[in-house]
This record gives structure tokens, sequence and C-alpha cells, in this order.
């Protein structure tokens, strides 16, 4: 058990990890990275079929288990299914009716529903916002007002050009600096925390210390 | 009379000058033909440059053919015409492999056939080290034997100082605080995939909020979006409650796969905490736009948030709705920090002496840049 | 004093509007501007000027060089939620591409982006009589994208095999030479995710390629940092961005092709071998309602910019009302205390 769930694994991160490595700093060795990222969309498609497996089973037990939210279940299940052979049986007949099925399905339910769901952004904008740009300090009226700026800059005309230009400014000089400092700090952190797992410093990911 | 001696004058004159060309010598095409092996590549490359050295009005276009030959067999490339400008052109090519013969061959219409004037060839060799990549590996390298060193350190009992980060103080409280309320725990570890180190850090810190829920008996439910990343959640939260002695309280379906869409896993995990009315949130890892989404709704069921995210955008999003975020690298320093081994401290103090070895040079550029000396700089943005 | 303390000041209405009704306002304060087509003319910037340079810069080179042209790749970095932000970057920057007739290559990282970008592609495509495999293609899927992107460092074509509609990628003219970094003047990623960093890490660090990004007005705060850099070859931000995108392409079509625009369109398969233009891409003919549509895409950024005001204002007097509700109780709760203390 401890050599599947453990050493397994950790040697097998150690060994693509280096290897990887390798391939970044040899030019020579490009083929065998080519091959390998070919292998990268296959082991991906498996992948999926642990997500439909544990999507499946979770809304089967939920319907068992709890009546009052079934029908959400049930909904989840159908477009699953409706979705899927849709999909399947279309992709062998070009322009039959699966096909069509599949793009009204995407086109006029799932490209809507996102969208939907990204416009509720602009509501939670407004009350987030709201409880950011509160005058409490020197520093927090710092932020309302360089809020405001850019607000108005971004949507500037005619007499408001002036918050245009003051808000590119603001985006292009203080927002640059601090993000700098974040990004280096964060890269820096990718390259600590990719160095851990290569070395096997770092394995709480596989469950143990 | 005059007419008639202009006339012979100017027939004399075309006589002579038809004589004169037909005595001329023939026009020779010709033309520099250079192929080169592209240096520091995987050895698929090579370029070839044609420099025409004739008039346009001797020759006004040449034929390139370009063939690969590998392992005996012949294979045609590319067939460019080339007008004549004078200038050197430069055409890159590619091979399917290494140690790939490259042959260029020009040719020119003469009399209504194609004529060979002039080939070359080469042959394409992969490097060995990429001369570009020198700065980053030197720096891998000097950043590996600090990690060593620090690591060493840390083990032999030196002590390494680590800052108090709000965030993960405030784990425990979290979760103190859902089990006082008697409501579940929320964990969302980013919505990317096992790929991204913001999810493994998340999945570190997991580890930690697991053990403690476990050790209240507080319900624990973990969302996912990627089913790679669901099986290792799935393992983390179940060796948690192994560790803290409650494997009786784990179940698997807690732990399970919300949704593969971005916007569809944001409307679950929303539904869920409306109805479920969770006391505590953790957002850690890696989200992009539903970041607002999942934590405006958080704080309208009223849960305690902690974020965490190396998401820059998002940053600003969380710190305006969640009680508590850990901000980009805070959230690759939690397991450090949480667990408090010495052998990841010593990678976090790795971590920070790098990073005043980098601010050094920057302001070293900078100063020398001030007073006239350009050399750092212009290495560092080269 | 327990009463005075319950009874409700003006403020504390202030500070508790209902959030149904401050949604509902930002509801209307969206949905009036965009419906009433109202058009807002916005300024150009520095870094939207510069990918429209960049992309005349391969237009100048082009004409110099017609036997070894350069192309545009298009990473399709965008899904069906961003489409308000994201869709008239596409249709701009198409339409400058096609425009001056620059070859254009395009993928798609992920499933769901497929559709939206076969059909927004070929939509543009048909306006300037493009044609499928050789002056433009979709290759479809590239899943996980980094190794297409480092593939097309050497060659994309064995990575795909075939384009999105299952053509073979090695009877496709347009890739017999535009299949990697060195026929491209330009990769353009059209994105609402964190896609573009992807493609400067590999594309640009690891080939030096020029990366152009179009993105949205949230990710555009992380994208800064680089298109100051240089790293970015320009950055078209937000609706705004694409506002002057938009602007952009327009003055340049009006001079290009010197017609109106209706006139133009509905000319514009006459008289031409049909042959060309097979039915499997985009139908060689415009409706009517089609040609509506085209020249309400051409001003689609402009009158997202109309809404986009009417928020931005609407958000600033939500915040101005918080913050005068919050300073007067303040005042007055200080007031309480300090009165308190003193008896």
């Amino acid at each position: 058990m401890n050599f599947w769930k453990r050493r397994l694994p950790l040697a097998l991160t150690v060994i693509y990890g280096l290897a990887g490595f390798a391939m970044q700093i040899i030019p020579a060795l490009n083929g065998y990275r080519d091959i390998q990222n070919s292998w990268m969309p296959i082991l991906f498609g498996f992948s999926i079929a642990i997500g439909v497996a544990s999507l499946t089973k979770y809304h089967f037990t939920k319907m068992r288990r709890q009546p009052e939210e079934r029908v959400y279940s049930i909904i989840t299940f159908i477009s699953l299914v409706v979705m899927a052979v849709a999909g399947l049986i279309g992709m062998s007949q070009d322009g039959g009716v699966f096909t069509k099925l599949f793009d009204n399905l995407f086109s006029y339910v799932y490209v809507p529903l996102q969208a939907t769901i990204f416009s509720l952004l602009a509501f939670y904008i407004t009350s987030a916002a709201y409880r950011a740009f509160k005058v409490s300090e020197w520093i927090s009226t710092l932020l309302l007002v360089s809020g405001f700026i850019v607000m108005l800059g971004r949507v500037a005309f005619g007499p408001l050009m002036v918050f245009g230009k003051l808000s590119e400014w603001i985006m292009a000089v203080p927002t640059v600096a601090a993000m700098r400092g974040l990004l280096i700090g964060i890269g820096l952190g990718i390259m600590a925390t990719a160095i851990k797992i290569i070395l096997g410093i770092e394995r709480s990911y596989l469950g143990g210390e | 009379m005059k007419k008639i001696a202009v006339l012979i004058i100017i027939i004399a004159f075309a006589l002579m000058s038809a004589y004169g060309q037909n005595d001329s010598a023939p026009i020779e095409p010709k033309c520099k033909l250079e192929v080169e092996d592209v240096k520091n590549d995987g050895g698929t490359k090579a370029e070839v440059y044609i420099t025409p050295q004739n008039n346009p009005e001797e020759v006004d276009e040449y034929n390139l053919k370009i063939f690969s030959e590998f392992e005996g067999q012949k294979r045609k490339l590319k067939d460019i015409k080339i007008i004549n400008n004078q200038k050197r052109i430069r055409i890159p090519v590619n091979t399917d492999n290494v140690n790939t013969n490259v042959i260029a061959e020009v040719y020119v219409q003469q009399e209504g056939q194609s004529v060979k004037i002039n080939s070359a060839s080469v042959k394409t060799k992969g490097a060995w080290f990429d001369i570009k990549l020198i700065n980053s590996f030197v720096a891998a390298i000097f950043f590996i034997s600090l990690i060593m060193y620090l690591v060493s350190r840390a083990r032999k009992g030196g002590s390494l100082f680590v800052r108090k980060i709000p965030g993960l103080e405030e784990i425990d409280n979290a979760v103190g605080r859902a089990t006082e309320m008697g409501k579940p725990v929320f964990y969302i570890p980013g919505l990317s995939t096992i790929r991204d180190v913001a999810t493994i850090a998340s999945l570190n810190i997991l580890r930690s909020v697991g053990q403690k829920v476990a050790h209240y008996a507080t319900p624990l439910k973990v969302l996912n979006r990627d089913p790679v990343v669901l099986g290792v959640a799935q393992e983390v939260v179940h060796e948690a409650y192994l560790s803290a002695g409650r494997p009786d309280l784990y179940n698997e379906d807690d732990v399970y796969f919300a949704a593969g869409s971005q916007f569809a896993f944001a409307s679950v995990a929303q539904g869920a905490m409306v109805r479920e009315k969770p006391g505590a949130v953790f957002l850690l890892g890696m989200f992009w736009a539903e970041s607002l989404i999942l934590a405006e709704t958080a704080n309208s069921v009223g849960a305690i948030q902690i974020a965490g995210t190396d998401a820059t955008a998002q940053i600003p999003f969380f710190i305006a709705s969640c009680d508590y975020t850990l901000i980009g690298e805070e959230l690759y320093a939690a397991s450090a920090y949480l667990s408090r081994a010495p052998k990841l401290l010593g990678t976090l103090k790795a971590q920070d002496y790098f990073k005043a070895v980098l601010l050094a040079v920057t302001i070293l550029a900078l100063i020398t840049n001030l007073i006239g000396i350009d050399f750092i700089i212009d290495y560092i943005l080269k | 004093m327990a009463e005075d303390k319950n009874e409700k000041k003006w403020y504390d209405y202030l500070l508790t509007i209902k959030k149904p009704l401050v949604y509902l306002g930002m509801f209307l304060v969206v949905i009036i501007p965009f419906l009433s087509r109202c058009k807002l003319k916005t300024y150009e910037t520095d870094l939207v000027k510069k990918v429209f340079t960049r992309v005349e810069k391969i237009h100048e080179y082009n004409k110099e060089h017609p036997d070894s042209k350069r192309g545009i790749l298009l990473g399709f970095d965008y899904g069906p939620s961003t489409t308000p932000e994201n869709d008239p970057m596409l249709y701009a920057v198409l339409r400058h591409a096609f425009l001056r007739d620059i070859p254009v290559v395009a993928w798609a990282p992920y499933v769901a982006y497929l559709q939206l970008a076969e059909g927004r592609i070929k939509r543009i495509a048909k306006e300037y009589k493009a044609e499928y495999g050789k002056d433009y293609v979709f290759m479809g899927l590239a899943y996980p994208p980094t190794p297409y992107m480092i593939s097309t460092g050497t060659d994309m074509r064995p990575m795909f095999n075939t384009d999105y509609y299952g053509n073979d990628v090695y009877k496709l003219p347009i890739l017999d030479r535009f299949n990697n970094y060195d026929a491209f003047g330009l990769v353009v990623t059209i994105s609402g995710t964190a896609m573009p960093e992807v493609w400067l890490r590999y594309a640009n660090s690891l080939y030096n390629q020029d990366v152009a990004v179009a993105t949205t007005a949230v990710n555009a705060a992380k994208f800064y940092a680089y298109a100051a850099s240089g790293q970015f070859t320009g950055m078209i931000a937000g609706l705004k961005g694409a506002a002057e995108y938009e602007q952009m392409v327009t003055r340049l079509e009006n001079k290009v092709i010197d017609e109106d625009i209706k006139e133009y369109l509905t000319g514009l398969y006459k008289n031409v071998d049909k042959d060309k233009y097979p039915e499997k891409y985009y139908e060689p003919e415009y409706t009517k309602s089609e040609i509506n549509t085209a020249i309400l895409r051409r001003r689609q950024a402009g009158r997202g910019m109309s809404s986009q005001f009417g928020a931005h204002v609407y958000v600033i007097i939500l915040i101005i009302i918080g913050n005068v509700g919050y300073y007067f109780k303040r005042r007055d709760e200080k007031r309480r205390k300090t009165g308190k203390w003193g008896a």
C-alpha cells in the first residue's frame, strides 16, 4: 500500500520533474518533450471518466437521501446524459438531428447560462465595492479616490478626459509597481514549491506529511 | 539628300549596336547561397540565405528549392521564387528529424530551361545546452543549493523565524466557530488543475483543515472542479481524518466533483452555500472571475471566509469581500507555516534570501544606472 | 436613551438600502443605454495603438515580401461567459487581419470554446471573402494548450492531425507555411482567463514570439505589468480597449473599402466563383438580416461603453451615498460616546 500510494508517485514525480528540467535546458531532447506532450491529452481524457463517475455517484446518493433536493439532481443527471449522447452520436453524423440538438443546446442553453452567471458579477461588484470603499482611514480614502478616478477614467469623454489621463497613469505606474512586487513573490514561490515537490521535500499533497 | 544621309547614319548605328550586343559575353547568373544550422535549437532547424549577384535586368528571378535528406530519403520542403531585388533574403527551414541534411539549390531560367547555378547543404544538429537559459540555470542551481543548506540548518535545530500570517492563524477560529454554530465547513481548492502550484499549496492546507475538522467532528464539504484534483483531495482528507484518529467520520461523498465548467461550478457552489449555510468557507487556490460570486455568496450567508490565491487579478475581490485573505505567496508558505516542519521552513527561508538577493541586484542596477553605468541593467533587461 | 438608540436616523436608511433595490438599479442603468443603442466615442490609448500598429507592420512586411508572408496566430482563449467583453475584441482584430489580407491560424484551448470560435471566426471571414484553408484556418481543440504552444516552435501540424472540420492538416495550403512561430508576425490571445500568461511563458519566453493580449478589464490589472515591460506587444483591455480597436479598424475599413458597408456586403458575393467558398465553412451570400447584424457588430463595443458608463457612474453614486451615511453615523456615535463620558 505504501509503495503504490507514496513511494511510486513520489519516484515518478522526481523522475518526471528532473526530466522536465533537463528537457527544458537541453534542446537536443526537444523530440522527447514533444512525445511527452502528446501523452498529456490522452491522460487528461481518462480523467474525465473519474469526474463523471464522481458526479453520478454523488447525485444518485443525493436522490436517495435528500428527497427535497431530488429535483436538482434529476435535472443535472438528465442534462449530463442528453448532452453526452447528442455529442457522441452527433459526432459521427455530420448535420444530423443529434448534431443540431447538440448545437442548439450549446448555443441557446449552455452559452446563455454561462453568460448569466458571469453577469451576476455586475451585481456582486456593487455590494463588494460598497464595502471596500469606505472612508475610515487615510489609506482607505486613498483607495476610494483612486477607485473613483479609474472608474470615471475608463468611460471618460469631453470634460472628463482629465480622469482618463489620470486613470491611465494610475494603471500604468502605481498598479504596475504593486503588481510587480506581487508577481516576483509569486514567481519565486512557484519556483520554490516546484523544487520542493521535485526534490520530494513537500509531499502533503500525497496525503502524508 | 540630307534625309537619306541621316537615315544611313541611323541604320549604321543600329547595325553597330546589334553587332556589339552579339559580341558581348553571355550573362552568367550568379548568387551567393548560405545554408546554416540554427544553433541552440533541438536540431531540426536550419536557415538558408540567398543573395542575388546579378542586376535585376540580367536575371529578374531565381528559383530556390530546399530539400531535406534523412536516412537516404529525400523530400522537397520548399520551392520558392526569389524576385531579384539584390537583397540578402533569409528563409527559415524546419525539418522533422534531428541530423537531417538540408540541401538548397538555386535555378534560373535560361533559354526556356531551368538550370542549376548553385547549391549548398548543412546537417542539422541538436544543441546540448541552451545557452540562452544560462541565467535561469545558474539561478536555479543557486536556489537549490540555498534550499539544501537552509534545510540542513533547520534540521540541525537552527531557529527560523516566520512572521505571523493572520489568515492562517484564523483557521482554528473559523473551524471552531462553525462547530459552535453546528454548521458545516466548505473548502474549495481552487478551480485549476493539479498542474497549478496554487492547487498543490491549497491541498497542503486542506490537510490541516481536515485534521481540525476531524478533531471537532464538524462536517466538511470539499467541492472540486478538476477530476484529478478530486482524487487527490479525497486522499488528503481521508489521510487527515486518519491522522486525527477519526477515520469513522470520513465520507467519500463529502469530497465531490461539483461541475467541470467554471460558471456551472460557481452556481453549484452558490446553491450549496445557500442551502447548507456553512459556518466557515475556505477559498484557497486558483480562482478566476467566479471568485467574487463565491466570496459574496459566502458573505451573504454569514460564513467566516478565509481566501487565498496567487491570481493577482482576483486578490482585490477577495480582500473586499472576505474576512482574511492570503495574498500571493502567503498561500505557498502555508504548509511550512502550519506544519512547522524544519525542511519546509528551510525552503521558505531560502525563498526569502533569494528574494533579498534579487532585490539587492535590482537596487544595484538602478544605482549604477543612475551614475551612468549601464551594463548591469542592460544584462538584466536582455 | 434606549429608545433614542433604536430610532432610525436618516443615515440609517442610506446604509440599509435593500440589496434587490441596488441590483435593480444596476440592471436599469446597464440595460437602458444598451437598448437605446447609444454609442460612446472613446479616446485611444497607447497600448491599443501598439497592437494596431503591429498588425499594420505585418501588412507592410507582407507587401514587401509576398513570397514569405507573415500571419497571425490567434488564441481563441475565452468562453461563453466573457463573450460580451471579448467578442468585440475578436471581431475587431479579425476584421483588421482580413482587411489587410493577413493569413490567420486559430485554435481554442477548451472544448466549450470550440463552437463559439468556429461560428465567430467564419462570420468575420465571410465579410471579407476570406477562403478557408488559404486565408484562414481553424485548427480546433488544443488541449491541454501548453504542448501545442511548445510544438508550434517546430511544427504544430503533428499535434493536430486534422483541423476542426476534419481536413488533413498536410493538405491545407495555408499550413504549408504557417505552421510555426517563424511564419507568424504576431500571436494574439483573446482571453477571459489566465491564458495570456501561458502564451507569454511559452511562445514569448521560449521562442521570442511577439504576443499581443486582448483581455477582460478584470484580468487587465495583472497584465499591465507585462505590457509595460514590453513582454506583451500591446494590450486591448476590457470593453474600453475593444471600443478603441473597433474605432481604429472602422476608420481603416472606411478608407480601404471606401464604400457604404451595406452596399459592400450586398455586392460581395455577386459575380464570384462560388466553388471557392464551400458551404461547409460559410454560405457565400448575404441575407438582409445578416447585413444588419454585421453593421450592428461594427459598433458593438461602442454600445457596450454606454452601459459601462452608466454602471460606473451608478457605482460611484452608491459609494458616495454609503459614505455619507457612514460618516454621519460615525459622527453621531462619537458625539454620543463623548456625551456619555462627559456625564
